[in-house]
């Protein structure tokens, strides 16, 4: 490749990509900035999170969601990974593979639930069972466990508080799931268990 | 090599990114491409033993 004649909006050095959204170009210094901004302003502008808030990532082992945990930290936020093995093929073993690297080599909590072992199907067999299209199946099964993990985390959360409240020591910031919802996982949590934020339970 | 789906396609060198993408029929505001593992913008010129990856920006995964 020969040299790249874009030049970085902010510092004018050579540039590694082009946005036409922003008509500009940024390097690669610059670029994450402008994506640590743009997280931040989404945060601030939906009313997400707080600072210091305890957050369940749902990462699938792609680029995306492990830059977005990646920032998160990087924020300051407490932030935990929830991968779902889905049980198609190769995808869903080299996806793992990922998400389990990139929280290893960071030192970061990730729960596991895998479809299969935990629940006895996968996203193929789902499919046909219920005559949806396998995207169908996945989205429904992803929605139910991330709610799910969330509310474990959080139940989790405020059994141990309750242990250990002590004069100075509150129980917020866990959220009260309705009564009911908090049945104990049948996934397999591993690292550090540490309780989800879920919109609305502030 | 193209993501999703995963492939490997030969091509000359001697033009730009914008240039390589038109010619595969690809979006350039939904690709992102990789030349010898560095990110590179639309108007960097390849050569002809440069690697290059294509990624769609939105991938649904690890693949």
């Amino acid at each position: 490749m020969t040299a790249v004649g874009s030049k970085c909006k902010v510092c004018k050095g050579p540039a590694v990509i082009d946005l036409p959204r922003h008509n500009a170009h940024f390097c690669a210094e610059h670029l994450q900035q402008l994506c640590r901004r743009q997280m931040a302003r989404a945060i601030d502008d939906f009313d997400m999170i707080q600072p210091g808030d305890r957050v369940l990532v749902a990462v699938s082992g792609g680029k995306d969601s492990l830059a977005v945990w990646d920032m998160l930290v990087e924020a300051g936020y407490r932030a935990d990974g929830l991968y779902i093995g889905l049980g198609i093929g190769e995808y869903s073993d080299e996806s793992g593979g990922y998400a389990r690297r990139f929280a290893e080599e960071r030192g970061l909590a990730l729960r596991v639930i895998d479809l299969r072992d935990d629940f006895g199907y996968d996203v193929p067999t789902a499919s046909v069972a219920t005559g949806r299209v396998p995207c169908s199946a996945c989205g429904l099964s992803k929605r139910r466990l991330f709610d799910q993990a969330a509310l474990d985390e959080v139940f989790q959360q405020q059994q141990n508080l309750v242990g250990l409240t002590r004069p100075g020591v509150g129980l917020a910031p866990a959220a009260s799931g309705p009564p009911g919802c908090c049945r104990p996982g049948r996934s397999r949590a591993t690292g550090r268990g540490r309780a989800a934020r879920t919109r609305g339970d502030r | 090599m193209l993501r999703n789906p995963r492939r490997e396609v030969e091509v000359q060198g001697g033009r730009t990114v914008n240039r390589l993408l038109e010619e595969l029929g690809l979006p350039r505001e939904s690709h992102l491409v990789i030349c010898n593992g560095t990110l590179v913008p639309g108007d960097a010129r390849l050569a002809e033993d440069d690697t290059i990856e294509v990624r769609p920006v939105i991938s649904g995964g690890a693949t």
